[in-house]
């Protein structure tokens, strides 16, 4: 179990972390990550406070946090232990909730495509046109006549 | 100088409560590692087309790299040099917890500057932005009498060399980063 302390750096890199995946993926048009796919310009005005509310919270509002690593404090490798888990657990929930949302979105993608650049049908820029799900699916499954 | 500057900046602590305030958040352990992590974390969803996320996934990846060189620098610097903290020296009022470590250099400075430098060679304005971010930090830890400025000094100098070897070992084997990030492309993580 994590200590309180601990647990509240955790939720603030959780939030923010939600906060500026969605905010990229409003930018560059990523709408299968997108939580509110049709909605870019909501998107990109609540992500902002996703990532700015944990910092004021965890800095401005909550317990003192200048406490000595060597105590309750995070030192170096537990901070980065607590930070990297709680990125990858933020961004996974934003790959399961953007699919769920948008499950009826994108499955009949087409993994050649005339708006994609040689070998962009591979990386994230599946997810203008579909979801993680679909995408991973297409991984397995590859569609008949396809290379 | 280095203590006369530290003591003069000093005095300012306890004038302004909410001053104070401000300071202890932008120097405390976890401001600017949390802000450097987010802007990495963005630069590597960023980007519409596939070769411009390319080209900031290799700079996430040389920032990563950048973190790892600086640390191992003040890992051998520490081990035979060690500084006093300033409040061990001089008559401060102390606006943080005693850290046990050498003061010489502030790894704090090393790491946002090694994140700053890789950055600022793809996006110059966010770049600036994690520099000016780790400087203010700096100066609230020098303000709040944990380290000297030469402190600060020598942690930006080794960060941004500490960037810059991984920038040459990404130039001499740019195969690696190529064969991670296309492995990572196939399962749609990069």
């Amino acid at each position: 179990m994590l200590e309180p302390f601990a647990f509240d750096y955790a939720l603030m890199v959780f939030s923010s972390t939600l906060g500026v995946v969605q905010f990229v993926a409003a930018k560059n048009n990523l709408f299968g990550i997108m939580i509110f796919r049709t909605r870019l310009v909501l998107t990109k005005f609540l992500s902002m406070p996703l990532v700015l509310a944990p910092f004021v919270w965890f800095f401005f509002l909550g317990e003192p946090r200048n406490i000595p690593d060597t105590g309750p404090g995070l030192e170096a490798n537990t901070q980065t232990i607590v930070f990297a888990s709680s990125a990858a657990i933020a961004i996974a929930v934003t790959f399961v909730i953007s699919s769920i949302v948008n499950h009826s979105w994108g499955s009949n993608y087409k993994t050649k495509d005339e708006d994609f650049a040689e070998g962009d049908f591979e990386g994230m820029s599946v997810f203008q046109k579909t979801t993680f799900f679909w995408a991973t699916i297409k991984i397995f499954i590859k569609p008949q006549g396809s290379p | 100088m280095d203590s006369w500057i530290v003591q003069w900046l000093n005095k300012g602590v306890g004038t302004f409560g909410i001053w104070d305030e401000f300071i202890k958040a932008m120097m405390s352990d976890y401001l600017v590692p949390v802000s450097c992590s987010l802007v990495m974390i963005g630069l590597w969803f960023h980007g519409s087309k596939y070769l411009d996320r390319e080209s900031n996934q290799i700079v996430v990846c040389i920032a990563a790299g950048g973190i790892g060189a600086a640390n191992l620098i003040i890992a051998v610097l520490n081990s035979f040099y060690f500084r006093l903290r300033p409040f061990e020296v001089l008559d401060l009022n102390l606006l943080f917890y005693e850290p046990t470590d050498s003061s010489f250099p502030a790894n704090f400075a090393a790491v946002g500057f090694a994140v700053a430098t890789a950055v600022f060679m793809k996006n110059k304005k966010l770049g600036l932005f994690l520099g000016l971010l780790t400087l203010l930090g700096g100066w609230g830890r020098v303000y709040a009498g944990v380290h000297y400025p030469s402190d600060i000094v020598g942690g930006v100098i080794i960060g941004m060399f500490a960037s810059f070897i991984a920038y040459r070992i990404s130039k001499m084997v740019p195969w690696v980063l190529r064969i991670f990030l296309k492995l990572a492309r196939r399962i749609h993580f990069a």
